[in-house]
């Protein structure tokens, strides 16, 4: 009978404490997921890539907004911080920068409320400096994820779309040391 | 030594079985993370860092890299206004008011994808209207005379995504005090 009890006990400790500790560590476990998707189909790490245009048959986003334009970048502070850097796009009615940490909590946020010229910023582990200048983001976690949202008007617009996607190449996401300032381009 | 063998093995067993149940929680269950009004329906835990593990694992699963609610608000529908499944083989009339927020979509999926078809049209969008006092869209295989958002025309399931980005104060404070657009069907082919 106490044996019974006492490996009753062990199996519940232990199955409660294995819940608890892998449920933490789901969104994690998310964000390695689909990260893991997105380096199978080439992408490279802390490289800002703006989205083009899709057609449904080339789109395997889950619930992809189909009115906006993204720039994205899954980034690995492991060998130092990053700065990002991004003159306000003119033409969307609405755009933001939000910063993922790894456990998919969300860092930072600039929307175009604020009558932001330029965004400038760096994106650093605890502890490092921020470049003069550049707000400070500071992740948790090595790995983070970077992404501009840029409403369009009309996705078929392909003029429209075209603008749109010039003002958002100009964002440059580049290692924060300071004699890459002039990596910035016009936003340093 | 036996018991302690035992006692391995219950650890061993009660481990995976929390493992297992902690990884199948977030398909199984919401946990209260959607709340709901008039077939539609919102994800209180996305973007919200203080919300219990349940609902984090679940908004990391069902919404990840979303938008906070202070951000944009997301609304899903799966039924119509009679509470009936959406097909992608009928037709339906969605009519809306005001919404307290700068810019908002309604977006059709099939699968969670977009539906395909030949106006590579996905949705439609608040700059598509003069005036969004009142303002009312068509979905379906051809066009009509409201603002038309395309359907595949294909048999199954839909679900209608409504974003609402820069919302008011008033929204993210209570999401569900808005009125939301009605979704009443037409007709089935």
């Amino acid at each position: 009978m106490k044996r019974g009890v006492l490996f009753a006990g062990v199996f519940l400790l232990s199955c409660v404490i294995a819940h608890l500790i892998f449920l933490d560590m789901q969104p994690r476990f998310s964000t390695a997921h689909t990260v893991g998707i997105m380096e199978e189909r080439g992408r490279q790490w802390n490289v800002l890539s703006v989205s083009r245009v899709r057609k449904a048959d080339k789109n395997f986003v889950v619930r992809d907004n189909p009115d906006t334009i993204t720039a994205f970048a899954v980034m690995n502070l492991d060998e130092g911080p990053l700065a990002f850097t991004m003159p306000a796009p003119q033409l969307p009615l609405y755009w933001s920068v939000a910063i993922y940490a790894e456990n998919t909590d969300v860092l930072h946020i600039t929307n175009d409320k604020g009558g932001v010229e330029c965004v400038r910023l760096t994106i650093a582990p605890k502890g490092a400096p921020a470049l003069p200048g550049f707000e400070m983001v500071t992740a948790p976690s090595d790995v983070t994820v970077l992404i501009v949202r840029a409403t369009m008007p009309d996705r078929n617009d392909e003029l429209e779309v075209n603008a749109l996607r010039e003002e958002l190449l100009a964002a440059k996401l580049v290692p924060a040391a300071s004699n890459n300032k002039d990596s910035l381009g016009g936003c340093s | 030594m036996a018991v302690w063998v035992y006692m391995m093995s219950m650890g061993v067993l009660g481990a995976l079985v929390g493992v297992l149940s902690a990884f199948g929680a977030p398909y199984l269950f919401s946990f209260g993370a959607l709340a709901q009004k008039d077939g539609w329906a919102t994800a209180r835990a996305i973007g919200d860092e203080s919300a219990n593990p349940y609902l984090r694992a679940w908004a990391a699963r069902h919404g990840i890299w979303a938008l906070p609610r202070r951000e944009a608000i997301y609304f899903s529908a799966e039924v119509d206004a009679d509470g009936q499944l959406l097909q992608g083989n009928c037709s339906y009339r969605i009519d809306g008011g005001s919404l307290p927020t700068r810019w908002w979509s309604v977006a059709a999926y099939r699968n969670d994808l977009w539906m395909d078809n030949s106006a590579d049209k996905y949705s439609i969008n608040s700059q598509e209207f003069q005036s969004d006092d009142i303002w009312s869209a068509s979905f379906g295989v051809a066009p009509s005379d409201a603002v038309w958002l395309p359907s595949d025309g294909k048999r199954g399931e839909v679900v209608f995504v409504l974003r609402l980005y820069d919302p008011d104060e008033t929204l993210i404070a209570d999401p569900l005090a808005i009125t939301l657009p009605t979704i009443t069907r037409e007709g089935c082919s």
